[in-house]
């Protein structure tokens, strides 16, 4: 007996087959008691991936509502329009006049978009921080600099950094690691590293779930300092907080 | 497991019940807000995208489906409409902000593997190291799509999403 292939008993349960095929899978799972085991294998597996899939928290619709009824209303369309176009311009101005002291050198998302290993939060929490794991061999320091465009880093000038670290399921990937200045600029290694310990302690208090926090120091570490520490600028305890050596 | 309706009809009758006169395209656009803001949502946090710039796309998506019916155009199908015009939004948006890529655990302990074994852990672990394709086949038949409104929606065969949806099944299978 010819059994029926997987997508077959799939589209059989999904109600996609048509016309005398599906009929004639109907008819065989009928006396095939393999094929009906199979099936239902498959819609158990597809089961957990949907529960999955549904079961994902999402913020709540509220917020997300009013700012399109906003959106959506001509008159406050247009001043809406306004203020973002006026806000955009000064932010703008704001960047092309900003010294690069203060912001120093980020990450740059087509050379670093940022990597993570496959593991849970639990998994993470309960093996403490991972100092070992941080070491990054010189040939791949060295990669990251070429990368940056940096041919002579001085010693003890940057830190060779994780976007996202070890601690967080970052990877040591090249894809994950950008030359950020030491002590150079107000958002500098220091700071980050003061971000990555605080958000390690939150996401192993259940409080940040572990992708979140990966994607928020991929995206914007200096947002989400200044959201987790509410503070615009960096704390002065964190401009000399101290724990990865420089590379040298 | 479908949630969502999945009878075009429904929703031209939410669009068509609503007279002009009494209901304005606004409250049209808000009910279908309502109904679809956290399926589209779920896919286009399964498409990589952070919550922010998944609720950002929403509501592109939704603005847009306020120009489209103020300018008279179909109301056939709206959610596959809607499903496309957010996949095509969360792939642009992600071309300028590229998502963490995900590299294999070659060096989990023992230890983390052991605690990993939770079935709802792997489950996870397993969806997300599908290929997209795969991943999004999966998260649109969750929503309830048809296999032909999925195939418009990725812009692939019918037949694509069944074998899609198949070698999903075997990977997730394999690993979960």
């Amino acid at each position: 007996m010819t059994h029926v292939a997987d997508h077959e008993l799939l589209m059989d349960a999904d109600g996609e087959l048509e016309g005398q095929r599906a009929f004639d899978v109907r008819a065989h799972l009928t006396a095939c008691a393999v094929c009906r085991r199979r099936q239902c294998e498959i819609l158990e597996a597809l089961g957990m991936a949907a529960e999955e899939h549904l079961e994902q928290e999402l913020p709540p619709i509220d917020g997300a509502r009013t700012m399109l009824q906003a959106r959506l209303r001509p008159d406050r369309r247009q001043r809406t329009f306004a203020v973002a176009a006026l806000a955009a311009a000064a932010c703008l101005l704001v960047i092309q006049f900003l010294p690069e002291r203060a912001t120093g050198l980020m990450p740059r998302a087509e050379l670093t978009p940022g990597a993570v290993r496959e593991v849970s939060t639990e998994a993470m929490c309960a093996v403490g921080e991972d100092t070992d794991r941080r070491e990054i061999p010189h040939e791949v320091a060295v990669e990251v600099f070429r990368k940056y465009g940096i041919h002579d880093p001085r010693p003890r000038a940057f830190e060779v950094d994780y976007l996202i670290p070890p601690d967080l399921g970052g990877a040591g990937d090249v894809r994950n690691l950008w030359p950020q200045p030491y002590n150079e600029g107000t958002w500098n290694a220091r700071v980050k590293d003061a971000l990555e310990d605080r958000l390690r302690t939150m996401v192993c208090a259940g409080t940040v779930p572990l992708d979140v926090a990966q994607k928020e120091l991929a995206e914007d570490w200096i947002g989400a300092y200044r959201k987790y520490f509410g503070s615009r600028d960096p704390l002065p305890v964190h401009v000399a907080f101290v724990k990865d050596r420089p590379w040298e | 497991m479908r949630t969502i309706p999945t009878d075009a009809a429904l929703l031209n009758e939410l669009l068509e019940s609503s007279a002009p006169e009494a209901v304005s395209l606004e409250s049209e656009v808000t009910a279908m807000f309502d109904t679809y803001r956290n399926p589209l949502l779920r896919f286009a946090l399964s498409l990589g995208l952070a919550a922010a710039d998944g609720e950002e796309v929403i509501q592109e998506v939704f603005l847009a489906l306020f120009q489209h019916l103020r300018a008279g155009k179909p109301k056939d199908n709206l959610r596959s409409w809607l499903f496309q015009v957010c996949h095509n939004r969360a792939l642009k948006l992600r071309q300028r902000r590229p998502a963490p890529v995900l590299v294999p655990t070659a060096t989990a302990t023992p230890e983390e593997q052991a605690i990993a074994r939770q079935t709802k852990e792997r489950v996870a672990a397993a969806i997300r190291t599908l290929p997209e394709q795969e991943r999004v086949c999966l998260a649109l038949r969750a929503e309830g799509l048809r296999y032909r409104e999925i195939a418009g929606v990725l812009g692939i065969s019918l037949g694509g999403v069944a074998m899609a949806l198949e070698r999903a099944v075997g990977r997730l299978r394999e690993k979960a």
